[in-house]
């Protein structure tokens, strides 16, 4: 088996391994399993190699790697490179290359880490299944290829699954990176809004989108989050708190801690065998020393209603900019510059992404604008208040991470209210702004991996990777390796 | 409140997006779907809650104002569907009969520059 992410690292800075092998190693993964995978949109082979080349280099003269020197890392392909395309999964950008390196990718790449693909995700980051991708087509789940990986960055999640020793770059707006990573059985984690700069990172929704990583587990999660973390004056609102050591934070143990578990997070709809995992994890944690007590989140139900507004309103203005003008595609029987527009859009976005752009056009516009949009941002601040108040109690809130499994694919694409409720416990941490980790708790009895999700206060996103490194040390559902695999 | 064919279509033009008849249609049907989801919501008290502009609490940032260096202008032309003599190049704007007439003429006469801003500002109720 292939090490993992540090092991990857320490091998590599005490030059056992030299990067050429590891990013080889990596690639070598890659082109094994995703033939079945649908996993990812390109592979980067000549561009990777001298990059670890020169790394190894580096590392003759003696000089310091980085802490990630020679981890192979993939990014999702709304994330921007400098290298191959940046297509978000959209047709309007399918041949769109960026002029720069988004700050993540830049950060990676200071640390040692050396992108080697970007993976496949749900055009724009609309949909919880990866199906609405217009470049790559649907990713499949390793547990089981019929059934979908979860979404939007179902690519990473079903990779993170199926290879060993990378750093997955997802995005999460609504729940895309836990979501994806509990159907996919692994370790998942949105930071806290600002934790992370999102400067090159295609806008969706700018209030809520939040840059994070999906792993082996809640130890890889840490250690990309500390080369990830930090103020950049490229984006206003990366917030300047420091960034503290995140793996070493996490010898701090679980003892002591207090968790709430909100009864509004196990409603109707949430599968039984879902809410017995999480209900069994939740006791693992109590046994490992964590204070366990009941706290109430009394608007959460209002959560989805109020993130599909928002979110779309955002849509509609982000999604603005591709207007067959200074990227991307342009139709070619426009005759006016507003048929430019009109038509160059209808024919390049996928019908998701449309109908968010329709909704969002609509509660933002005239007569409508006070009783949605304003409406929504209202209750936003409710969610936000139930948040402050449990977070005076406890230091973390426990729930499942979607209500269902993963789906087989086809199954609910026709209905997308349908697809919307899967969001429907994940949403409230962007609405929220606080951090949110996913990482697996065990399975269904038809062998489908359930994830349990922790919300910590916004930037105690250590405290969430400790609790889960403490289940982790405990368990070992996270170790087990799905049907495809490198 | 009542979904009807017009608002569909007057939201689609805001939206600049040239639908079909068929996906107005199934944009109806999901305004409806859209709107019984929310319903609940609606009803919620939130008469003393102020929405707030922002997802975080933040304070404005003054940099000082001096130039410094940005993507150079065939970089940031790389990308553009078409251009010439470094400019975007989009069908002719001003002049044009009711903005729908005139092909795409490349570079020189006949092209605007910068024709995102000055298409953007067009009422569409005009220019169709």
């Amino acid at each position: 088996m292939s090490p993992g992410v540090l092991e990857t690292a320490a091998a590599v800075r005490g030059r056992k391994v030299k990067a050429a092998e590891s990013v080889a190693e990596a690639i070598g993964q890659i082109r094994r399993v995703d033939p079945q995978l649908h996993a990812v949109s390109q592979v980067r082979e000549d561009e990777a190699r001298r990059a670890a080349d020169d790394l190894d280099r580096r590392i003759a003269r003696g000089e310091d790697p980085g802490p990630l020197a020679g981890v192979a890392f993939t990014a999702k392909d709304n994330i921007c490179t400098r290298w191959g395309t940046t297509t978000a999964g959209s047709k309007i950008l399918e041949s769109y290359r960026a002029p720069y390196d988004a700050t993540v990718v830049e950060r990676l790449a200071r640390a040692g880490a050396i992108c080697v693909a970007k993976t496949n995700m749900d055009e724009f980051g609309m949909g919880s299944s990866t199906e609405n991708s217009a470049t790559v087509g649907p990713t499949r789940n390793p547990w089981r290829t019929t059934h979908v990986p979860g979404g939007s960055s179902g690519g990473a999640a079903a990779l993170a699954a199926a290879t060993r020793g990378m750093i997955h770059l997802g995005s999460d707006t609504g729940g895309s990176i836990r979501q994806p990573a509990a159907c996919c059985g692994v370790t998942g984690i949105k930071p806290s809004y600002g934790r992370v700069s999102r400067y090159g990172l295609l806008a969706f929704a700018s209030s809520l989108d939040q840059i994070g990583v999906l792993e082996a587990d809640a130890r890889e999660c840490a250690a990309a989050l500390s080369a990830m973390a930090g103020k950049d004056p490229m984006d206003s609102t990366s917030a300047d708190v420091p960034v503290p050591d995140y793996v070493a934070g996490l010898e701090k143990g679980a003892r002591g801690l207090r968790l709430g578990v909100p009864k509004e997070y196990f409603p109707e709809g949430v599968d039984p065998e879902v809410e017995a995992r999480v209900r069994e994890g939740i006791d693992v944690l109590r046994r490992l020393g964590v204070d366990v007590r009941e706290v109430s989140l009394p608007h959460t139900r209002h959560a989805n209603p109020t993130y599909v507004l928002i979110s779309a309103a955002e849509a509609s203005s982000n999604l603005a900019r591709y207007d067959g003008v200074h990227y991307g595609y342009r139709s070619s029987e426009a005759g006016s510059v507003l048929e430019v527009y009109a038509r160059s859009r209808a024919e390049a976005f996928g019908p998701e992404v449309k109908r968010r752009i329709m909704v969002g056009t609509f509660v933002l516009s005239a007569g409508y604008y006070d009783a949605f949009y304003n409406k929504a941002c209202k209750v936003r601040k409710l969610i936000r208040r139930d948040f402050e108040a449990a977070f005076r109690e406890v230091d973390a809130v426990v729930s499942p991470t979607s209500p269902v499994t993963a789906f087989p694919i086809g199954d609910k694409i026709d209905d997308p209210l349908k697809l919307y409720a899967v969001d429907v416990l994940t949403v409230p941490a962007n609405l929220a702004t606080v951090p949110g980790v996913s990482f697996p708790c065990g399975f269904t009895r038809a062998g489908l991996p359930v994830g349990m999700q922790l919300y910590g206060r916004p930037f105690e996103d250590g405290t969430i990777l400790r609790l889960a490194h403490a289940f982790q040390e405990a368990t070992d559902h996270h170790r087990k390796a799905p049907p495809v695999r490198a | 409140m009542e979904v009807t064919d017009d608002l569909v279509r007057h939201v689609a033009r805001l939206s600049r997006l040239d639908i079909s008849r068929e996906e107005a249609v199934g944009l109806k049907r999901h305004f409806e779907k859209i709107l019984a989801y929310i319903a609940a919501f609606q009803a919620l008290d939130t008469r003393d809650v102020d929405p707030g502009l922002f997802s975080v609490e933040s304070q404005n940032v003054f940099r000082a104002d001096e130039p410094r260096p940005s993507l150079d202008r065939a970089e940031a032309l790389r990308n553009a569907p078409q251009q010439g003599d470094g400019f975007f190049v989009v069908p002719r704007i001003v002049g044009a009969e009711g903005g729908a007439a005139g092909g795409q003429a490349k570079g020189g006469a006949g092209t605007e520059a910068g024709g995102h801003e000055a298409g953007r500002g067009d009422d569409p109720e005009v220019s169709e």
